[in-house]
């Protein structure tokens, strides 16, 4: 483990000076004890003025290289003095002690500072409404879904993405036939004619998300897409106050691999759309271009929730933006045979009354 | 020689036994036949004829004098003097190379022989070779075809002709009444049996759809969420390569009512009913 001298940045309520969350109803900073609103800009500003200097001493730390990545940090808590130990990729939490809510701006800072930020707009309480609707109506839950206490843990957590721009370009050529049949009085003929389709086109994408936490399960975030990208804004750490945040731990490199696929798979499904009015294509050929523009870092709102079931873990993740929520239940078998017989048992009454009696009436 | 001589014994008992001065069996005024075959075919033609006891005649024109064909063949038919035995039995093909027009005139024991849909089949394996102008083995063809249809028809089971389900029992009331109640005969067993296999089958799709529902995690593979601009095409084209054809016989339509599983007659101008059909080639 590291010590870590550099100083955590926490949003001290210029009111009474405790500390401040991001609030995603108001879309501002909001004081814990004295509810003292304020918006992000004017803290900044506020901030600059000289109050909050000691927050910002960041500057003289050495560059965290790959090596010292894969160890733990240890911050202490501006509040209580507590020690909080983070990984690596910590860029936001609580102190475990006093609650504090915590920003390491370091993680955020120079080349490592993201370009955007979607703020949060649902709280907790919206990803509780979320995790019930989602379990309504679905008869093969455990029973322990319906108690109150299931849930491990809730977290509001700023996802790293990579947001990819790029154009594509593609030809491909496909194999068509055309089938028509005719006859005379004897015969039915049939005849094939073949084509050769040629077809080239290009497209554009725009902000393909790839995520860059290695911790995120990947399917679990792309089930979250869409977002709303237009309410996205230039990253202030501010806007981490309260909740967990990640820097980005899968290179970009890496992540491109990801965003080619999704690319490859869109631009040959819309090139092979283009070609209509055939009984049978197949493609005989294709090539693809990509030519990768811009890829920028962002900040995405999720809120995960976990939890146990039979020494499983069952994670639970809400687009913190949309609301859409997604995550894989677990399957009660008992019930699961249970139903079955059950429906059987009724499907098999019925059918089998209405077959007596149909032909009894017949007879 | 010993073939000569048995041909020309052969010839011999033919006019013995018929007695009477026939008109031709066959007559190719049209002159589609070598002389060779012409000999041939009137010799099979006779020896059908004799053999069945019915007249099989081919007759072939240039021209009908723009009358009817079937009127034509019947007229023939009557006029000439075809026909065997005390009914007149016989089948007369008339081919018209001017209008590329046959009909059939049938009479006598013939008309049963010879039914509607048992023409129809008859002369579909005839027409591809008056079509492709292989006369010859059109006429042999049909005199073949001729022969074995006054057989079937001799042992009662005309080709072509309706056939109701044989009935084993003696009370065939009794029979149809069995056959609509067979359904009932499904023993409780049985019926559970399938019920219970239907029932099993519908639950295990109910719930299975139920335990899908409890899966939403899913990768994406495409990323139409994120297109700026759509697919632009830059090209554009369908090139026509080449093609082929395959054929199959169509399948003939079964006698779908009974009205076509009999011989429909009509009447010459002889006053006589004649059965029969036409068709072109």
């Amino acid at each position: 483990m590291v010590e870590n001298t550099d100083k955590l940045k926490e949003y001290v309520c210029p009111n009474c000076g405790g500390a401040m969350v991001f609030d995603s109803t108001t879309q501002n900073l909001k004081c814990q004890y004295c509810d003292t609103e304020i918006d992000i800009a004017s803290y900044e500003e506020y901030e600059a003025a000289g109050l909050g200097e000691d927050s910002l001493n960041w500057k003289n730390e050495s560059k965290i290289d790959d090596e010292s990545m894969k160890e733990m940090y240890i911050y202490h808590c501006n509040a209580c003095g507590g020690e909080i130990i983070a990984d690596k990729t910590t860029g936001a939490t609580r102190c475990p002690f006093c609650g504090n809510p915590v920003v390491m701006s370091r993680q955020f800072a120079g080349d490592l500072k993201p370009d955007w930020v979607l703020p949060f707009k649902l709280d907790k309480e919206a990803a509780k409404k979320g995790l019930l609707n989602h379990l309504k109506g679905k008869k093969l839950l455990p029973s322990m879904f319906e108690e109150e206490n299931y849930i491990d843990e809730i977290k509001g957590i700023y996802v790293p993405y990579w947001l990819f721009d790029a154009s594509t370009s593609a030809s491909a050529r496909y194999h068509g036939t055309r089938i028509r049949t005719y006859s005379d009085a004897n015969y039915v003929y049939t005849e094939t004619k073949h084509y050769a389709l040629i077809r080239s086109g290009t497209m554009s994408f725009e902000k393909i998300p790839v995520d860059a936490s290695s911790k995120m399960e990947d399917s679990l975030m792309e089930s979250l897409e869409p977002f709303d990208y237009s309410e996205m804004v230039d990253f202030e750490t501010a806007y981490l106050a309260g909740y967990l945040a990640d820097k980005y731990d899968v290179s970009l490199d890496d992540s491109i691999q990801r965003a080619n696929q999704r690319l490859r798979q869109s631009t040959e499904n819309a090139l092979a759309r283009t070609v209509v009015g055939y009984s049978s294509v197949y493609k005989e050929h294709g090539s693809l271009h990509i030519d990768q523009g811009q890829s920028r870092y962002a900040l995405l709102p999720i809120w995960l929730l976990n939890t146990t079931y039979k020494d499983k873990k069952y994670t639970f993740a809400m687009n913190g933006q949309t609301g859409k929520f997604i995550g894989d239940l677990p399957c009660d078998m008992n019930k699961f045979w249970k139903e079955f017989m059950k429906i059987a048992a009724i499907v098999f009454g019925v059918i089998y009354l209405v077959c007596l009696f149909a032909l009894g009436v017949n007879g | 020689m010993k073939k000569i001589i048995f041909i020309c014994v052969f010839f011999l008992s033919i006019i013995f036994v018929s007695g009477e001065e026939r008109p031709a069996r066959l007559r190719d005024e049209a002159n589609l036949l070598t002389d060779s075959e012409q000999e041939l075919l009137e010799t099979k033609l006779d020896e059908i004829s004799e053999r069945q006891q019915c007249d099989v005649a081919i007759i072939t024109v240039n021209s009908t004098n723009g009358k009817d064909i079937v009127d034509m063949a019947d007229d023939i038919y009557d006029y000439d003097g075809y026909g065997m035995g005390p009914g007149d039995d016989g089948i007369l093909f008339l081919l018209d190379m001017g209008n590329r027009e046959w009909a059939i005139s049938t009479y006598g024991f013939a008309i049963d022989a010879f039914t509607d849909v048992g023409q129809e089949r008859l002369m579909d394996r005839v027409v591809p070779y008056l079509s492709s102008g292989n006369f010859n083995k059109a006429f042999n063809q049909f005199a073949s075809l001729c022969d074995d249809y006054i057989t079937e028809a001799k042992n009662g089971d005309p080709i072509g002709a309706y056939t109701p389900p044989s009935s084993s029992g003696n009370h065939s009331n009794n029979n149809s009444s069995h056959q609509s109640s067979e359904p009932q005969k499904l023993d409780p067993f049985s019926l559970a049996l399938i019920c219970g296999g239907v029932s099993l089958f519908i639950a295990l799709g109910t719930v299975l759809s139920e335990k899908g529902k409890l899966k939403s995690v899913r990768t994406k593979s495409t990323a139409y969420d994120y297109v700026s601009k759509p697919l632009y095409l830059t090209r554009s084209q369908d090139l026509y390569l080449y093609r082929n054809v395959t054929r199959r016989a169509k399948p003939k339509p079964p006698p779908s009512s009974s009205s076509h599983s009999f011989s429909s007659t009509h009447r010459s101008s002889s006053g006589r009913s004649h059965g029969g059909s036409r068709g072109s080639f």
